[in-house]
């Protein structure tokens, strides 16, 4: 099997950087090889795209941060029990 | 390396507005404007001594004693996490967290209940209003409700409707109502629906457990720790304690998949935080809600003096709570520090504490609209109602009365980008939230996004998906 070129911790930043950078995020699944700027194994393309099952999930996350009530996040009520 | 990050004509560099403090045997630096967090080390503290307005940062390295690898690698992070700025770049600035597209709708089933907690703002149903209450909300009223949530605003995509009474078990024919009607509109119209309730657990039947798994409801159920603490404050109106009622309840939801369980326990000087999350975890509950008894500070429930130092040493310990989940790959038990986290990480900043009047409201037993439970029966804030929709002009007077915009005391505050003003009703109700409380919290969640921002980002999106991000570069969990 062929070696993956991307280390984990690479990935983890990869991955961080396209939640937060959305050029860069459609870049990436445009165009892996030529936004990172090396060749991938199959692994490393494997990662790719759980990175893009991923990303809606914190997307929406993030999305829904201004109607997120601070004491009681996942959509529950403030004040008195 | 580093060195060749810099040109040869370097802008003057000054210190960003910030924030330091102690937690733990740690110091901590926040940036207000960049949301942005260290633990400070002696060569920061230096550094941000001495900067002022210098033009090279190698006599700002040598002034502070510091001019080695060292010092480099303290001034560059300081640089990009908006600590020491540029006359150039000028302050980073943290972004807006954006406009929400999912709506909350806390709707009043009953206001009656049928325990007499001693800290219960519904105050048996009275709520604010002038006048007496029908005790539960009716077929029409309910069919309208409906009716008018998903014609109030075109954007609202995902909508989640949180009964609420009262105890809105109470009235279980008006809530298995709406939850079918609401499930059956959202399928017309092609919107995600997701249910919530907020209950004492005194009536939980099998069948009414059923129902909340059937339709995956997130469920808060009132738990004030253990049977002799909370017989103490939640009593049936008999006299009464509920505890062995609420444990039934409790049972009967526990091991349903279906549904999303929240302890929900209110704070007092009889239950301080730290045993509430020893409590809830020795039953095996994993998602807590836990907020203070609101009262004026001449009620006997309030915290102040001892009890509000313990409170906030409670809080403070939160950080090592958070920070052992997220390196286990677990969701943190407590939940209050969960959007602050995020906020950092996505270096988005807020200017209210919630979306009241904009996507949350509350509706009320007789189908008056407010901006959120909390205020129902108060005049002022009735936003319209069932029949008519909402009143523009009560909507616009809603949102210049809060939020950091509108409140003196958050102008110059550190902390305001996080906190967002504090709670709505708080506010209307008291004058404002509790600033040191708020400050606190604040503080924790500045904590525990430094302990990870610079070895392990990621491990910081556990607060919503723990191992989601190992699994991406790793293809498993299991860290």
């Amino acid at each position: 099997m062929e070696k993956p070129n991307l280390s984990e911790a690479k990935r983890k930043e990869i991955f961080r950087k396209a939640l937060l950078d959305k050029t860069f995020r459609e870049n990436l699944l445009k165009d892996p090889e030529g936004t990172l700027t090396t060749k991938l194994a199959p692994d490393d393309i494997a990662a790719i795209e759980r990175m893009k099952a991923a990303l809606p999930v914190f997307d929406s996350a993030i999305d829904s941060l201004s109607g997120t009530v601070l004491c009681a996040p996942f959509g529950g009520p403030c004040g008195i029990a | 390396m580093i060195e060749n990050e810099f040109r040869q004509n370097e802008p003057r560099y000054s210190v960003a507005r910030y924030h330091s403090f102690h937690l733990g045997n740690a110091k901590y630096l926040f940036a207000p404007l960049s949301l942005e967090a260290v633990i400070a080390n002696e060569v920061d503290l230096r550094l941000l001594l001495v900067v002022g307005h210098m033009s090279h940062h190698r006599a700002i390295l040598q002034r502070a004693g510091f001019d080695d690898e060292r010092g480099m690698e303290s001034f560059v992070r300081l640089l990009k996490r908006g600590f020491i700025v540029t006359t150039e770049s000028g302050e980073l600035r943290a972004s807006l967290v954006p406009a929400s597209s999912d709506v909350t709708f806390m709707v009043g089933v009953a206001n009656y209940c049928n325990l007499t907690c001693r800290y219960c703002y519904v105050r048996e149903g009275a709520f604010d209003f002038e006048q007496p209450q029908a005790s539960h909300m009716d077929n029409t009223t309910a069919d309208l409700a409906i009716e008018t949530t998903f014609s109030m605003n075109p954007s609202f995509n995902r909508y989640c409707f949180h009964f609420y009474g009262g105890e809105p078990t109470l009235n279980m024919a008006i809530i298995r109502r709406m939850v079918e009607r609401a499930q059956e509109k959202g399928r017309v119209v092609g919107r995600p629906v997701e249910f919530a309730i907020t209950t004492n657990g005194t009536l939980i039947t099998k069948e009414i457990a059923e129902f909340f798994n059937h339709y995956r409801f997130t469920v808060y159920l009132s738990l004030d720790g253990d049977q002799k603490r909370h017989d103490l404050n939640r009593r049936f109106r008999n006299g009464r304690g509920s505890f062995s009622a609420v444990w039934r309840g409790f049972e009967r939801l526990s091991n349903l998949r279906g549904i999303r369980l929240f302890g929900s326990a209110v704070i007092s000087p009889d239950l301080p935080l730290h045993q509430v999350l020893t409590l809830f975890a020795d039953y095996g509950i994993k998602h807590a809600k836990t907020e203070r008894a609101h009262v004026f500070e001449s009620d006997s429930l309030s915290l102040r003096g001892k009890n509000l130092n313990i409170y906030l040493e409670d809080v403070r310990r939160l950080a090592d709570h958070y920070c052992k989940a997220l390196a286990e790959g677990k969701p943190p038990m407590d939940t209050r520090l969960v959007s602050k986290i995020l906020q950092m990480f996505a270096g988005k900043a807020r200017t209210n504490f919630c979306q009241a009047g904009r996507n949350v409201f509350g509706i009320s037993v007789d189908g008056g609209i407010y901006p959120c439970a909390l205020f129902f029966g108060r005049s002022d804030f009735r936003l319209g109602d069932v029949l008519t929709g909402l009143t523009g002009e009560r909507l616009e007077r809603f949102n210049r009365c809060f939020g950091i915009l509108h409140q003196k005391q958050c102008a110059d505050c550190w902390a305001s980008g996080l906190c967002g003003g504090g709670c709505p009703a708080m506010v209307d109700r008291f004058g404002s939230d509790n600033c040191t409380i708020l400050k606190a919290e604040a503080e924790t969640a500045i904590a525990v996004y430094a302990r990870f921002v610079e070895k392990d980002p990621m491990c910081l999106l556990g607060v919503i998906a723990p191992n989601l991000a190992d699994w991406v570069s790793s293809g498993h969990t299991g860290s």
